[in-house]
């Protein structure tokens, strides 16, 4: 049943990932190009504007698009800065997870017996950790920086991808090529990184690109919790933090973190879904009638 | 092709079995398995095609996984020139698995969809030695030519192919690495009737052309009537009768055999509707381990059957695993 | 067991006039199904056969109005059950139809019964119907248990589709689809899962429930053997199309297509050990290759250049032996 059934599935799948890709790569070229965009310096501000509102309301100024925190800081440059740290924590931590998961998720997977069980435990016991708490912790003893939360993060989130690598390896394990190419000769190693690695690649990068949002969120809680990127480096969870005090009678400080957050992480979403849409039944397709 | 006799086999099964656990209990009390091959006995020479029939469960698959050495034999040996297959490593492990290629029934999980189709085909080379990028595309391209395909197809991956064409890009990867035994589990089950023939007709000149020894596993027995020299008949984890291809399908000795054969329909209405199939007896109870496999099944079965296995014994030119096979053959 | 080939009877059940499929749209459609016509009379098994992609599924599929909705498909032509034309019956309407009217049998029997429910609860499943009380569905399952040879089928009502011999389980899905007395059952594949030895035996149940009932069945199968054991008619599709059809001691034994011929030739006999296999040059057509032309003539042996531009027309003899071809062979030119 070879029927050309594909063909509309597939036009939403595309839309939905061209949409999601594009909103990711204005975000991303606004973290790389924050200093030709910023309009201010984000570290100096000037004490005679603080706490100005957006420039579209009573009171706002046109030099401040989105108005000035409480040192008088330029809120939109800000921004601007933030999504360089909050993106490179997300990507950084994301990579790390997903390397050192994928790696302990395939071997478990492809070997089997004693070794997978023996790991999949320590995944069970990770899987139960209180993260924030473990971050806390962290965060506490070894002090809060850009590695250090990275870090912490890439600790949490490994488990995640090792699970889903044993489940997919176990997939694959049993096609008939894995054991045409053991008959062949070919050492476990090449095996994992021939065979099975590109035929599970797909579900992982789907995994990732699900996880940048949620690294987003746990770096924007460590952040406002005082364990994440340490100021002034204006993470968006320590612009939120910055701001929280004055919610209300300057809700502009926190609101705008707010928004770039939930837009990175539903972009994120969407990228994610409109990738497993796409990599999924594709691959599916054609057979026999 | 079956006058080597004299000289070592190429691959030996002795009195292999294979056990599979069947419920890892959580204290290390009782273990049940369940016993897939018997004390398994199978021989092939250079240069010779062996057959090896049974139907869904018999452990034909099993066996040619042990012969792989894709699976270990919980009693018994594999030996490969003479050697214990558990026990080599280094050259003489690479000389193996350059020496023996499998072929598998699915040709669509077969070929990693991933890959290139000169990856693909030249990994048995890349595998066990070092080649130039020249001398694998040299081989590789000589391989996909003599099954049919053309040089520049080693460019393209395996999902541009039709289900037949894989199974020959499949052969081509067989042949790359010029083996002494080709193990052909199922290559054409999942073929076209007209896609069969075609890939029967090539297995066959590539045989007369190269010498290679071929262990051909089907439950289809005209498919191994054409391709072998040799017979083995395997039921239920044991041989039953094994016997050189004519005297097999001419005089069959076992009850299980004739079964089989009866059971096979040919084109002709006329033959197919007088085929008389001894009746399967539907049994309830599943074979004791004690007596003869097939005593549950089998028209001629005695209280001896039932209580006592009959070891594979030479009988007219054969060798069958029956009490009765004398009584009963015609 | 075995039937002889009977003369098909006057009024059939089933009769499929010009049926057409076309998958995808209007500009770029591809035509699966090509004019395909057949009938059927009660008590009749008509074996419908070709390679993957000749259209043989899609046609019992489209037949049945059961082509997954998602694929944008136009179908064509008459299929009458009883005079009624089921590509033109509310889709209300088809329920009754799938189970009084036609029946499919599962492709796998050892796999279709659920493993949690007893034999008694699917078999009562099956007959449930408006105006069957409890006991009286109780009786009729027991009843068709015994048509089928179990032996005890008090007994069997009782047990889990694991107690029972894979020989058995068989004949259980053989009561189950035949409970309601079908007027046409079609099998797609019905045992390719299955080991020759129990195959046979399957077939012959089917045969005598055919017996029994007097329904028809058609046979959609790759397997020459099975249509030669159980079949009265033949139906050879080729690339959406039937090339040849008749009484099946006819085409089998004297083909006039030369795709039927190599079809035939090309299987290894087991009588005797061939060096060569005669085979049919060249590839399986793309499904949906729309030519003007005999879509056979690329491999067959006797192909002229009016097979190369016009279709050939389904010419019938006496004997009700169909031809689609423009040179056929000579009758009688058979082994």
């Amino acid at each position: 049943m070879a029927g050309p059934a594909g063909a509309p599935v597939k036009r939403t799948a595309f839309g939905q990932l061209g949409i999601a890709g594009s909103i990711a790569a204005v975000m991303v070229a606004c973290a790389l190009l924050a200093p030709l965009l910023a309009p201010h310096d984000p570290y100096v501000g000037m004490l005679a504007d603080r706490l100005l509102p957006p420039s579209w309301l009573d009171g706002g100024d046109v030099r401040y698009l989105l108005g000035t925190d409480i040192l008088g800081r330029d809120v939109l440059s800000r921004l601007l800065y933030g999504a360089r740290v909050s993106l490179l924590v997300a990507v950084a931590a994301v990579m790390l997870a997903g390397i050192v998961g994928s790696t302990i998720g395939i071997v478990a997977g492809y070997f089997g017996g004693w070794l997978d069980s023996v790991l999949m435990r320590i995944v069970d016991l990770v899987v139960s950790l209180p993260m924030i708490l473990i971050a806390l912790l962290v965060g506490v003893i070894a002090g809060p920086s850009l590695t250090n939360i990275i870090i912490i993060i890439g600790f949490v989130l490994w488990s995640q991808f090792a699970r889903m690598a044993r489940a997919e390896t176990l997939r694959v394990r049993q096609l008939a090529f894995i054991d045409l190419a053991r008959s062949a000769g070919l050492a476990a190693p090449r095996i994992m990184l021939e065979h099975v690695l590109p035929n599970i690649a797909g579900p992982l990068l789907v995994l990732a690109t699900l996880q940048v949002g949620t690294v987003i969120i746990m770096e924007a809680s460590l952040s406002f919790l005082g364990v994440g990127v340490p100021p002034p480096a204006p993470a968006w969870g320590t612009l939120i933090a910055d701001g929280r005090s004055y919610v209300l009678s300057a809700w502009w400080i926190c609101i705008f973190p707010g928004l770039a957050i939930i837009t990175t992480v539903m972009t994120a979403n969407l990228l994610g879904d409109g990738l497993a849409d796409r990599l999924d039944p594709a691959r599916k397709a054609g057979g026999q009638s | 092709m079956s006058d080597a006799a004299s000289t070592t086999p190429l691959l030996v099964a002795d009195q292999v079995s294979r056990e599979f656990p069947l419920s890892r209990g959580l204290l290390a009390g009782q273990r049940r398995s369940v016993s897939v091959l018997r004390r398994v006995d199978l021989t092939i020479y250079s240069g010779e095609a062996v057959g090896l029939v049974g139907e869904s469960g018999s452990g034909k698959t099993t066996l040619s996984r042990l012969l792989l050495r894709l699976d270990q034999p919980t009693a018994g040996d594999v030996r490969f020139e003479g050697a214990r297959l558990a026990e080599i490593a280094g050259e003489p492990l690479k000389n193996f698995h350059r020496a023996v290629q499998p072929v598998f029934q699915d040709p669509f999980a077969a070929l990693n969809p991933r890959m290139r189709v000169g990856r693909i085909v030249s990994e048995p080379l890349r595998a066990n030695g070092d080649y130039s990028r020249a001398q694998l595309d040299e081989r590789v391209g000589l391989a996909l030519e003599r099954v049919g395909l053309r040089a520049v197809d080693a460019a393209r991956y395996a999902q541009e192919f039709s289900g037949g064409q894989r199974q020959r890009i499949a052969i081509a990867r067989a042949l790359v690495s010029s083996p002494r035994l080709i193990v052909l589990d199922e290559p054409v089950a999942s073929q076209d009737v007209s896609i069969r023939a075609q890939i029967l007709n090539l297995l066959k000149e590539l045989q007369q052309e190269h010498g290679m020894a071929y262990l051909y596993i089907s439950h289809d027995l005209a498919t191994v009537r054409f391709l072998c020299d040799r017979v083995y008949v395997l039921y239920q984890g044991e041989i039953v009768e094994h016997a050189p291809v004519a005297r097999l399908f001419e005089n069959p000795r076992h009850p299980y055999t004739r079964n089989l054969l009866s059971a096979w329909l040919p084109a002709d209405p006329l033959r197919a509707r007088a085929q008389t199939v001894d009746a399967v007896r539907v049994s309830d109870t599943l074979p004791s381990g004690a007596g003869c496999a097939f005593a549950p099944r089998c028209p001629h079965v005695t209280e001896r059957c039932r209580s006592e296995r009959p070891d594979l014994i030479p009988n007219h030119g054969s060798e069958v695993a029956c009490h009765r096979a004398d009584e009963i053959a015609l | 067991m075995t039937a002889s080939p009977r003369s098909p009877q006057a009024t059939p059940v089933l009769q499929v006039d010009g049926l057409s499929v076309d998958f995808g749209r209007a500009d770029d459609a591809v035509r699966i199904v090509d004019e395909v016509s057949f009938s059927l009379a009660a008590g009749e098994t008509l074996g419908l056969v070709g390679e993957s992609g000749c259209g043989k599924s899609t046609t019992v599929l489209a037949l049945l109005r059961l082509l997954p909705p998602r694929v944008s498909a136009r179908v064509s032509g008459t299929v009458k059950l009883n005079g009624d034309d089921l590509l033109r019956l509310p889709e209300k309407a088809l329920p009754a139809v799938r189970g009084r009217g036609i029946t499919m049998i599962p492709q796998n029997p050892m796999t279709s019964l659920n493993p949690l429910f007893t034999i008694g609860r699917q078999l009562e499943e099956c007959l449930d119907g408006p105006g069957v009380s409890p006991a009286r569905r109780r009786e009729l399952a027991i009843e068709q248990l015994r048509a089928v040879g179990i032996s005890e089928p008090e007994r069997r009502l009782n047990q889990f589709p694991h107690e029972l011999s894979g020989g058995m389980r068989q004949r259980v899905v053989g009561a189950c689809v035949t409970a309601r007395s079908p007027r046409v059952l079609i099998a797609d594949e019905p045992t390719t899962a299955l080991d020759a030895t129990v195959q046979v035996q399957y077939l012959d149940m089917l045969k005598s429930l055919q017996a029994r009932s007097g329904m028809a069945m058609l046979f959609v199968t790759h397997d020459i053997g099975v249509v030669a054991r159980i079949c009265d008619r033949i139906a050879v599709m080729y690339a959406g199309r039937i090339v040849e059809s008749g009484k099946v001691d006819t085409v089998l034994r004297s083909p006039r297509h030369w795709y039927t011929r190599a079809l035939i030739d090309s299987l290894p006999p087991l009588d005797r050990q061939l060096d060569r296999l005669p085979t049919i040059a060249g590839t399986l057509p793309r499904p949906g290759t729309i030519t003007e032309a005999c879509r056979f003539a690329p491999r067959c042996p006797a192909a002229h250049d009016k097979c190369r531009t016009d279709i050939p027309p389904a010419v019938t003899d006496t004997d009700g032996h169909v031809v689609a071809c423009w040179t056929p062979r000579e009758q009688g030119s058979g082994q």
